[in-house]
């Protein structure tokens, strides 16, 4: 049995005491293609970069041809033979395609001077090889499709001829007959002998490409399963997910009962915004939660910020306790009593450099008043201790920026702010990204007690286990419109069903 | 039918929106252009010898500084120390100077302002010190990653400041050594030697962005940080040299400033840096980094001169020379505002 060429042993990783990676092993070998597929923050893009020598692990080995290596830059990756195509797009928006392909290794004449001819020739042959001869390879960067910066991504890493290629989600914005024609690419570099890491979110893909499939869940691989013609996409699917919400939480929500008598709380009408989402109906009851599942870019997070007043909408109607309402700004939206907790609490959700008291009464100082309609210290203190005790948020006190707590907390400090306020309805985009499992579940029985006292609630997660586990029915989203309903006694209101009925509509869409 | 289309293309290659594309593209030039030919036609005084040579030496000055301003630009970066180095740069290096020959018994500062030999090392100090003050900058940023905009607006306090306590808020006069003003004001022809000088460092600079990795490495760090460090580059380095060239451009700026005036004025340079940053701007180099070229800010520090020589030929107050300057940048800005980046 040969030796793989890259053999990772016992590799880990934390990032601000955040495990991303656990005792990691993983091999490789010449002319083999393995998928590394999980979920968002499952780890994919820490082992690529770790590979890559974009940061160093903590701890664990990296073999090359059973060599001992230590990768310390992305320089050394380069010249140990590994080319990445990176996930963000990594090129360089004013410079020409031959400028950014030979960025950093630069082919020079007579001294110090570019040799732009032999860089442009070699810029051809690399662009034909990946059979894209016909760029012009003089245009910017920033001149380019996507799918054109892709292919001048992959050109990039391909150049000097690597031994291990990661590809890193280089599939997400390309078509069908594109992917196609990177698959055949792809297979033939694997003639080459070259190994190849292969991450997507499509498993269809994965299960296309590869030879063999490796799955990371919360750090740690869970699976390693060698792809032949019996294979299918739910023996992927289900080690990718695994349990991440405790079984009290199902407990909760046995007592469910038929929504359709309650009162109506919110209706949307034929919304659309002629971009993200199209045709957008649903009606959201008192003491009810909708689940929204999808891919992400399915047009989720629009469609509730358009609801909030965060973004615009083009055309439909939406009403709040049969008024129609129209919110041209987030203030408006609160003022009608619908809020929202963003996806990206650091960017829009926290002032992280505020203390927890002030970023959880930010919202309802208008409540919070004393004499002279100024603000209460007394009162801010009893409330924003209140939601710390109630949320079981871990801070030293209430004094403390928020941005020393951790994930799960400043979550919790988002929402504590969202439930002071009080409004009717509470829209949440991804509650639980990047909260561990026991935050996970605090924050789910929140919006479980929302809905008990009467409240409506939307909420996006895009691990479908959780939705299942506390919403009273799900609208599948694909491509911006709803491909499906399902309620809470319906027999296919499992994992499974609408993971597949998700993925299928995305590659009803690709070919 | 061929006659039709050649028709056409000649049609299509003259239009008027070619041609406003083309002057839109070349604004610049054009501008130049237009007002080298108003000015000569509005006043004789204008093409006159002693005017075209003030006028060349202060497009050296504006230019020098304004190209260290423009590399600092293209890699993210800001340097606001370059008017106060032009003052803290000879005046440190003198003093350096002095106690060195003062150590063998030589006194080069007569009674204190009059500065009689040591120009050789003088020139070098005032070189390594104003490179040293851009590098220091460099370093702090990167390695701190604080914002080389506050680095250098406090640094520069501290070079005014100490500018003046070193001399004493004394001017150190130069006149006693002989050929000292050559640097200022020797000329071949029209041409003043600085703004030989500065041409040619300006153009070198250019076919080191173009031929060599200079250039690429440059736009690349300022264009996308992280594209350059995934591949390979050193962008901290590269953030430090530029900062260091800038630093060199002050200094050579203090030489040729000093030489023409024969004296150090621990007020000199003051406030060229916001010149400097101007000119950039005008001559379309991106605040955010990774756009623009030198050749625009060559001839942008040009127009920026003959603009306020032609308002002073005029006899126009300086206020309406800083109100021109004003305007001229929030017009450049607007074309970047109407040309959105694909």
């Amino acid at each position: 049995m040969t030796e793989p060429i890259l053999r990772i042993n016992g590799v880990s990783k934390s990032f601000y005491s955040v495990n991303a990676l656990k005792n990691v092993d993983f091999t490789l070998k010449a002319g083999e293609i393995v998928s590394l597929v999980g979920t968002n923050g499952a780890g994919k893009s820490t082992l690529c970069n770790i590979i890559a020598g974009i940061y160093p692990p903590d701890e664990g080995q990296i073999l090359l041809n059973g060599e001992l290596v230590s990768i310390s830059s992305p320089n050394m990756a380069e010249s140990l033979g590994i080319g990445i195509v990176h996930q963000e797009p990594t090129l360089v928006p004013r410079l020409s395609i031959a400028e950014n392909i030979f960025l950093g290794k630069e082919k020079l004449k007579n001294g110090p001077f570019l040799d732009f001819e032999v860089m442009k020739r070699e810029c051809r042959e690399t662009l034909s090889k990946l059979g894209h001869e016909n760029m012009d390879i003089n245009r910017p960067v920033s001149t380019l499709s996507l799918v054109e910066m892709e292919i001048a991504s992959i050109a990039k890493a391909v150049l000097l001829n690597p031994k291990i290629l990661l590809l890193d989600e280089v599939t997400a914005p390309l078509n069908y007959m594109e992917v196609n024609h990177l698959f055949k690419v792809i297979r033939d570099l694997k003639k080459q002998q070259i190994g190849i890491i292969f991450i997507s979110h499509k498993i269809k893909e994965t299960l296309v490409i590869s030879d063999r499939v490796v799955v990371l869940r919360d750090g740690k691989i869970v699976s390693d399963m060698v792809v032949d013609k019996k294979m299918e996409e739910k023996h992927i699917i289900s080690p990718m997910l695994g349990v991440t919400i405790t079984d009290d939480i199902e407990d909760v929500i046995k007592d469910y009962s038929e929504t359709e008598n309650r009162e109506v709380l919110l209706e949307v009408n034929d919304l659309s915004n002629g971009k993200d989402f199209h045709n957008i109906n649903f009606q959201l009851h008192r003491n009810e939660i909708i689940g929204f599942a999808g891919l992400k870019g399915a047009g989720i997070t629009e469609l509730f910020s358009s609801i909030q007043g965060i973004m615009r909408y083009k055309s439909g109607t939406i009403l709040m306790e049969d008024e129609q309402i129209f919110c041209k700004r987030p203030s408006e939206g609160l003022q009608k009593g619908i809020a929202m907790v963003t996806n990206d609490r650091q960017k829009d959700g926290l002032a992280t450099f505020l203390t927890v008291r002030d970023n959880i009464v930010i919202g309802s100082l208008e409540k919070l008043t004393g004499i002279l309609g100024l603000v209460s210290q007394t009162k801010t203190t009893s409330s924003s201790n209140e939601f710390v005790y109630k949320l079981d948020i871990k801070t030293p006190s209430l004094d403390q920026p928020v941005q020393f707590l951790s994930g799960g907390n400043q979550q919790k400090v988002v929402i504590a702010k969202w439930l002071l306020k009080n409004s009717q309805v509470l829209i949440v985009d991804e509650p639980t990204r990047g909260v561990d499992v026991k935050a996970k579940s605090e924050i789910y029985k929140l919006l479980l007690q929302q809905k008990d006292s009467g409240k409506g609630v939307l909420v996006y997660s895009p691990e479908v286990r959780e939705l299942i586990n506390i919403c009273d029915r799900i609208l599948i989203v694909s491509n911006g419109t709803f491909v499906e309903e399902i309620k809470r006694n319906s027999p296919v209101f499992n994992e499974p069903y609408i993971l597949d009925v998700i993925h299928s509509n995305v590659s009803i869409e690709v070919t | 039918m061929q006659t039709e289309i050649s028709k056409r293309d000649l049609a299509s290659t003259f239009s008027i929106q070619r041609i406003g594309k083309f002057i839109g593209k070349n604004y610049l030039l054009f501008s130049l252009i237009l007002l080298i030919v108003a000015g000569t036609l509005v006043n004789d005084a204008f093409l006159s010898t002693a005017n075209l040579k003030g006028l060349l030496f202060t497009v050296a000055i504006y230019g020098l500084l304004a190209v260290g301003q423009s590399l600092n630009m293209l890699v993210s970066e800001l340097n606001l120390t370059l008017g106060a180095s032009m003052a803290f740069s000879p005046i440190l290096a003198i003093w350096i100077a002095r106690n060195i020959y003062a150590a063998s018994g030589v006194e080069i500062v007569r009674s204190g302002v009059q500065l009689v030999g040591g120009v050789p090392l003088i020139v070098f100090l005032v070189l390594l010190i104003s490179v040293l003050v851009g590098v220091t900058i460099g370093s702090i940023r990167v390695k701190f990653g604080v914002s080389s905009l506050i680095i250098s607006l406090g640094m520069s306090y501290l070079l005014q400041g100490s500018s003046y306590i070193i001399s004493n808020s004394n001017l150190i006069y130069l006149s006693e050594i002989k050929n000292i003003n050559w640097l200022g004001t020797a000329a071949i022809g029209p041409f003043p030697v600085s703004f030989l000088i500065f041409l040619l460092i300006g153009i070198v600079l250019i076919l080191l962005m173009k031929y060599t990795r200079f250039g690429l490495r440059l736009y690349s760090t300022g264009g996308n940080e992280k594209a350059a460090v995934y591949s390979g580059v050193n962008t901290k380095m590269w953030k430090i040299i530029a900062l260091g060239i800038s630093g060199f451009c002050a200094g050579l700026a203090a030489l040729m400033y000093s030489s023409r005036m024969e004296s150090i004025d621990p007020i000199q340079g003051e406030g060229l840096q916001f010149y400097a940053l101007s000119i950039a701007i005008i001559g379309g180099i991106s605040v955010a980094g990774g756009k623009g070229s030198l050749s625009g800010t060559l001839m942008a520090s040009a127009v920026l001169v003959i603009i306020l020589n032609i308002m002073q030929i005029f006899g126009l107050a300086s206020w309406y020379q800083t109100i021109m300057i004003g305007a001229i940048i929030l017009i450049a800005s607007s074309q970047a505002i109407r040309k959105p980046a694909r």
